[in-house]
């Protein structure tokens, strides 16, 4: 497990113990307002149903919450479904643009 | 804090459509001046007249037709969609009415379009708390010649 933990964190070359981010934009509304602080790391066993992540997608961080995972993709929703651009125009995106899984506000 | 915020990386909580701002009021009014051009065009004897009341009429036309679009594609969700399940159709038959509405100088053809953009703006107002489309379609009407 630790293996396979450290081969994911250097493929990503992203890691982080503790990220600290600013929410931008409605997309995880209500859950989420524009300008919450998130707390996240990249030290994560696994991905489940109902996390909130930090993807990297076309060269932004992007916030998301995951819908559904099937092996190594994941399909990611928004919380505010009316004003979301995710999974559903972009379609499954590979478990490795996960930079961080959000750890604090518990949702 | 909201000046220490400040620094902090951003996360995007992503939209692409960033301005959210959306309203069947804008297809309503092209519509409403298409069926004003088609009764201007039928009341008129001055031919440069008539021939301006065609060439706006098909520009307002045009534009209906993309402001429908834009609803469809970017504003409707496949939520909506699953509550209204004639909402597809809807706007298809609506879209293909702003098509008829360019080709035809008859006001019924444009009095269809209207009701169809009524009928999309009334699906809309169920979407959105709040949205009264009787006031946009009363506004029209008092404009109405």
């Amino acid at each position: 497990m630790i293996t396979m933990q450290l081969s994911r964190i250097w493929k990503n070359r992203q890691f982080s113990l503790l990220k600290i981010r600013r929410v931008v934009g409605s997309s995880m509304q209500p859950t989420l307002r524009a300008n919450a602080l998130v707390y996240a790391t990249s030290l994560y066993r696994r991905l489940m149903p109902g996390d909130i992540v930090i993807i990297n997608h076309n060269g932004l961080e992007k916030i998301k919450r995951v819908e559904a995972v099937q092996g190594s993709e994941l399909f990611v929703l928004g919380d505010n479904a009316l004003e979301s651009t995710d999974s559903r125009t972009f379609g499954w995106l590979n478990t490795s643009t996960v930079q961080a899984k959000v750890i604090w506000p518990r949702t | 804090m909201k000046l220490l915020s400040k620094f902090i990386k951003p996360v995007y909580a992503h939209c692409d459509l960033m301005c959210g701002v959306y309203d069947p009021a804008q297809a309503r009014i092209e519509a409403q001046s298409v069926y004003n051009a088609c009764k201007k065009y039928a009341e008129s004897d001055d031919s440069v007249f008539k021939e301006r009341a065609v060439i706006i009429k098909e520009k307002r036309a045009d534009l209906c037709k993309e402001h429908l679009w834009v609803l469809w594609t970017d504003y409707f969700k496949p939520e909506h969609a699953e509550k209204n399940p004639g909402l597809h159709d809807l706007v298809w038959r609506a879209t293909k009415a702003a098509g008829d509405a360019k080709k035809s100088m008859d006001a019924a053809v444009a009095q269809k379009l209207i009701d169809l953009v009524d009928e999309v703006g009334a699906a809309f107002a169920m979407t959105k708390d709040g949205y009264d489309y009787n006031a946009v379609k009363s506004n029209m009407e008092k404009q109405a010649v």
